[in-house]
């Protein structure tokens, strides 16, 4: 039993058609797959009276899927592909060996062909769907499969020969870079977009994605947009990454400033002074992160805007303006209107920070606090001390001081 | 899709012998060596002839072996015990290229109050021997530099190094982890005092390293508890590991001569093809004195995690000192104690070899890597 290269490299092709929402060309397929054109024209002609996939003529021509991946079931590929399963050959063709009415091991085989049948009605395009994301997963650390689909095949990549606004972000030292190209029509809409990148796969990815949000968007509604929005089109990013997607967001504004005639400084309003001299990070960058991602630690500072990611030496200051930011913050949770500044997880852990940081150390021998639940601004804490309305009141003041001003501590 | 494993100084694969050698004691032979009845015995003897095929790939002496739980196990050791044994000194000379299991540890020694001397490298990665003669002092308790780096494949010049050590009463330690297996090292030709071994780097398993501590050395166990390694390192032997590190030792024994004639020729062929079809690429490092089996290569404004995750595709597992595949900001210490310049070091891959690499593997590679390269480089905004 041996399966052939049409139903293996048809499988792949189909994969491909799965994956892709929008027109596949046979010549990506082939070029990617390593598999020869013809070949694969071939197995499309097989595969055709399926009728699960329909041809787009013209010059962006191809292939796109016209059913479900779940309706498609790879035993009715398998028969078409291969005619059959040829576990043996005398299930399909009897009379090609004359003890097939006496053989005694036939209904053996005839059960084993039926089990692989079964197998494979059970399977649809939809599982090679799910055992590719896995297979991704495992192989692609932590990123999303849209972060490993715009790394992989970009959109829009390359420079735009008749662009009239380019932003340009990072540098060569920073370890990523990104050039992006706009066309602005007078109107001041956006028709298209192209991009060079310096950088890790997220990088990359998220200049990919960028290009696809911002082609046919008004400059003005573009300039809304934040690196959360970038993070949320690629499905997230590891937190390491994010300042991939603060990059994009920068470009953009640098593009748009570009087409403005404004000087390319980011921010030009509120320039700041020099705060992370490895990256070369102001504080105005650093306060818009933390206000557009509800940054609560130093950590997460660096990791959106890499300040403080070298020599370590502008932490305390990112501390500081950190700290300005929540206290700003507290101002406006005040107001009757405004929303809770975390979430509830971002909540649970800032206090488990404050809990590791500020409280174990100055816990005696025989003493602990641990956290119970976290529920909107109700902390509740198990505390094992002689002392325990103390500790409370001090936990409590240690939170409203360091996350929220609201928030009341019980003790169970 | 093939997979061709050109990561061997993060680990390698497990010997096929080394495995075979280690199953037994993993179901009949469970007895703990330490014991008396005979059902015990035979495990330690076995224990015993591991340490003898360990000593013999140093040209060591079997009481001088000690079985740790790992290299980095071995480096705390070695550290501990020359500060312990020598309270007066308080200064410890090492390299700015060392593994984090020295680095990190010595970082800890400095809050507790010694002065550590960090030489630096040129942009080859060596270090100047002039420099190093005047960072010794009356104070000094130990110098740990390690025998090869795991980035570069840098060989040190640990002979001369521990030389110049021993005439001022130094103590000499050397992290051989990457060293070990790859090139033939000799304890009776280098007046080295301590030397850390890890297992999985020379197809042992993970779980199972060596301190090799000079006969008449003064010691203080880092472990404390029971008599085992004769009171060196409490803890039951860890018996299938050690079994198989022993096996693994005496394969590397044999293997020696082929690291250097099979290993480095392939290794050769790779990094002169690599060079070759990729315009715009340099070697890191030392190519006069680095071990057979790694190349460091940079490729000019590309980045080493696109670059990784792209040779992963075709099933290429190499390695990067790239920031972002180590989920810091910055390129390794390594490349930037070399110096290298920002729009290479970024974009550096180690490829590193065993005896199983084979030519069809270096075939493939020399296929699949240079189109990674200018895809990537295509999306690049820096062309120069």
């Amino acid at each position: 039993m041996h399966f052939s290269t049409k139903i293996r490299y048809g499988l792949r092709f189909l994969l491909r058609l799965a994956l892709q929402k929008s027109v596949v060309k046979l010549s990506d397929v082939a070029a990617e797959e390593g598999i020869s054109q013809g070949y694969l024209e071939q197995i499309v002609r097989l595969l055709q009276p399926l009728k699960i996939f329909r041809s787009a003529r013209g010059v962006g021509g191809g292939y796109v899927l016209a059913q479900s991946p779940e309706a498609i079931s790879l035993e009715s590929i398998f028969l078409q592909l291969d005619g059959g399963l040829s576990v043996v050959s005398c299930l399909d063709n009897p009379e090609e060996c004359k003890r097939s009415h006496i053989c005694s091991t036939r209904p053996f085989w005839m059960d084993f062909e039926q089990h692989i049948r079964c197998y494979l009605r059970g399977k649809s395009l939809q599982s090679l769907i799910e055992t590719d994301r896995r297979f991704q997963e495992e192989h692609m650390w932590d990123y999303t499969q849209a972060v490993h689909d715009h790394f992989l095949h970009p959109h829009n990549a390359g420079p735009l020969q008749d662009a009239n606004a380019v932003g340009e972000v990072g540098s060569l030292a920073c370890g990523d870079a990104l050039r992006l190209y706009l066309k602005i029509s007078d109107a001041g809409i956006i028709e298209k977009a192209g991009f060079e990148t310096f950088g890790c796969a997220s990088a990359i990815a998220s200049s990919s994605v960028l290009t696809d949000m911002v082609i046919g968007m008004p400059v003005d509604e573009a300039l809304k947009l934040t690196n959360k929005d970038i993070v949320d089109h690629l499905g997230g990013l590891p937190r390491e990454k994010m300042h991939c997607s603060v990059m994009g967001q920068e470009a953009l504004e640098a593009a748009i400033r570009n087409w403005r005639g404004e000087p390319p400084v980011p921010h030009a309003q509120e320039i700041g002074r020099l705060v992370c001299k490895c990256f070369g990070v102001t504080d105005a960058q650093i306060r818009r992160t933390i206000r557009e991602n509800s940054l609560t630690t130093v950590d997460e500072v660096t990791d959106y805007t890499k300040a403080g990611g070298a020599c370590g030496e502008c932490r305390d200051t990112i501390a500081e303006i950190l700290a300005a930011e929540l206290g700003r913050k507290h101002d406006e949770a005040a107001k009757p209107s405004a929303k809770p500044a975390l979430t509830n997880v971002q909540r649970m852990q800032a206090v488990f920070k404050v809990l590791a940081g500020d409280i174990q150390p100055i816990l005696q021998a025989g003493e602990s606090v641990d956290l119970v639940d976290v529920d909107g601004l109700r902390v509740v804490l198990a505390v094992q001390s002689a002392k325990q309305d103390e500790l409370r009141s001090k936990a409590q003041a240690l939170f409203r001081e360091k996350i929220e001003d609201g928030i009341v501590v019980e003790v169970k | 899709m093939q997979t061709v494993y050109l990561d061997n100084n993060a680990t390698s694969a497990i010997a096929p012998e080394v495995r075979e050698a280690m199953l037994p004691y993993f179901s009949e032979y469970y007895g703990n060596p330490s014991s008396m009845y005979s059902f015990g015995g035979v495990v330690g003897k076995k224990v015993a002839e591991a340490r003898e095929q360990v000593a013999a790939l140093f040209h060591a002496e079997p009481s001088e072996i000690l079985f740790t739980s790992c290299g980095s196990e071995s480096d705390n050791t070695a550290i501990w015990s020359a500060v312990m044994t020598q309270p007066e000194k308080r200064h410890i000379v090492t390299s700015c290229v060392e593994h984090p299991a020295i680095l990190n540890v010595l970082e800890y020694w400095e809050q507790q109050g010694l002065r550590v001397t960090r030489l630096p490298v040129d942009e080859r990665g060596r270090i100047d021997l002039e420099t190093y003669a005047s960072s010794l002092t009356p104070d000094t308790a130990l110098v740990s530099v390690m025998f090869a780096n795991n980035e570069t494949g840098n060989l040190f010049p640990i002979a001369r190094m521990a030389e110049m050590a021993k005439e001022k009463g130094i103590l000499f330690h050397t992290d051989a982890v990457q060293a070990a297996g790859k090139i033939d090292i000799d304890v009776t030709r280098l007046p080295i005092d301590m030397l850390s071994v890890s297992g999985h780097k020379l197809h042992a398993p993970k779980g199972i390293g060596v301190l090799y501590i000079r006969k008449g050395l003064i010691f203080r166990p880092f472990l404390r508890g029971g008599h085992q390694e004769r009171g060196r390192r409490a803890g039951t032997e860890n018996v299938p590991y050690i079994v198989g590190l022993g096996v693994a030792a005496q394969l590397a024994a044999e293997g020696i001569g082929k690291e250097e004639t099979q290993v480095a020729a392939l290794r050769d062929r790779l990094e002169a093809g690599l060079l070759q079809r990729i315009p715009q690429s340099r070697v890191n490092g030392d190519p006069d004195h680095r071990l057979p089996n790694t190349t460091n290569i940079s490729f000019k404004n590309v980045e080493g995690e696109a670059i990784l995750l792209m040779l992963d595709r075709c099933g290429i597992c190499a390695s990067s000192g790239s920031a972002c595949t180590s989920g810091s900001l910055e390129p390794s210490h390594v490349l930037r104690a070399m110096q290298v310049p920002f729009n290479y070091a970024h974009g550096s891959v180690r490829l590193s070899l065993s005896r199983y690499t084979t030519e069809a593997d270096i075939d493939y590679v020399l296929k699949e890597f240079p189109p990674v390269i200018a895809t990537l480089r295509k999306l690049s905004p820096f062309k120069d």
